[in-house]
C-alpha cells in the first residue's frame, strides 16, 4: 500500500509540469500537510482494502484561485490518467532511486471531475479506485 | 536608547522575573535527502534552543455554554476561526518574524520532570514602538503530547 501511494504520488508530479503536486496526509512533523493546498493538485488517500489484489482509494482535489487556470489543470491531470490507466509500481524506499517491483498499479473509468463550489476558488475532484497487488 | 529599545529591554527584565515551572524552547527541524511529496524523511537535523528570555504564557480562558464550556475562539488573520491551547508573549530579543514565519519552526514546552509538549504557531500578532517590534503574541496548537 505504501508503494502504490508513493509510486501514484510521484506519476502525477512528475508528468505534470509546472503545477505543484501536494499529498494531503495526518503527519505531525508538518502539520500543514494535512490542509488542501491552493493553486495545486491535491493527493489524499482513503480506503484501503489490503486483499491479495488490493484497492486503494485516492482523491484528487484541484484547487485554484482562478476558475480557468483550474480547467486547464483538470484537463492536464485527464490526459495524464487517460493516457495509459496504468503505472509500473516502484519502491521508493530511496527515494532518488526507484526500484520496480514488477507490478503495476491500474484505475479503471469513468474519469469525472465533481465541481465543489466555494466562494474562494475553484475546487474540481474525482474519485479513483486504484487497483494493486498488495506490498510484500 | 530609542524609546523602544528602551521599553524592550525593561519588558526583558520584566519577564525574567518570572521562575517558569516549565522553559520554552523553539525547535528547527532542517530535512535533507528525503522526499516530502511521499514523506520520507531523510537525515533531519534537529536544533532546540531555549527563548530568552521565557515568554509569558496563558491559557485562553473557557466559556460556560449552558451546561458545556468550550475554549476560546480567535480569528485569525486568514479569517480561520481557531482554539489554541496557549498564547505566548514573547520579546522580539527572543524570536524574529522570520522565526515564527518558519514552517519548519515548533514551540516546545519542557517541565522540570522533562516532559516535552509540542505546539505549532496558529497565527502570530505583534506590538510595535516606533517601528520597532517589542513583543509577539503567538497562538499555539499542540500536535504531540
Amino acid at each position: 500500500m505504501r508503494q502504490t501511494r508513493d509510486t501514484f504520488l510521484h506519476f502525477i508530479a512528475d508528468n505534470i509540469v509546472g503545477v505543484p503536486v501536494h499529498n494531503v496526509r495526518r503527519d505531525t512533523s508538518v502539520p500543514e500537510s494535512e490542509l488542501i493546498q491552493l493553486n495545486a493538485v491535491n493527493i489524499k488517500f482513503l480506503d484501503v482494502s489490503p486483499d491479495v489484489i488490493g484497492t486503494t482509494l485516492v482523491d484528487i482535489a484541484v484547487c485554484f484561485t482562478e476558475e480557468l487556470t483550474a480547467l486547464a489543470t483538470v484537463k492536464k491531470v485527464y490526459d495524464l490518467l487517460q493516457s495509459a490507466f496504468y503505472t509500473p509500481k516502484k519502491d521508493y524506499t530511496i527515494p532518488a532511486s526507484p526500484v520496480p517491483t514488477g507490478t503495476n498499479i491500474f484505475w479503471r473509468l469513468p474519469l469525472q471531475f465533481r465541481r465543489i463550489y466555494s466562494d474562494t476558488y475553484a475546487d474540481f475532484r474525482i474519485t479513483l479506485t486504484l487497483t494493486h497487488k498488495v506490498d510484500s | 536608547m530609542p524609546l523602544a529599545q528602551g521599553i524592550l529591554s525593561r519588558l526583558d527584565k520584566a519577564l525574567n522575573k518570572f521562575g517558569p515551572r516549565r522553559m520554552v524552547y523553539k525547535r528547527v527541524t532542517t530535512r535533507t535527502g528525503g522526499d516530502d511529496l511521499i514523506g520520507t524523511l531523510g537525515t533531519q537535523t534537529v536544533v532546540t534552543t531555549l527563548l530568552s528570555p521565557q515568554p509569558l504564557i496563558t491559557r485562553p480562558a473557557l466559556e460556560q455554554i449552558g451546561s458545556r464550556r468550550r475554549p476560546a475562539i480567535f480569528e485569525t488573520s486568514g479569517f480561520r476561526e481557531v482554539a489554541p491551547e496557549y498564547l505566548i508573549f514573547v520579546s522580539a530579543n527572543a524570536i524574529s518574524v522570520a522565526d515564527l514565519q518558519n514552517d519548519a519552526l515548533v514551540f516546545v514546552f519542557i517541565d522540570t520532570d522533562g516532559s516535552e509538549e509540542t505546539f505549532e504557531v496558529f497565527d502570530f500578532d505583534f506590538t510595535q514602538l516606533q517601528g520597532q517590534d517589542i513583543a509577539y503574541t503567538v497562538l499555539l496548537k499542540s500536535v504531540k503530547r
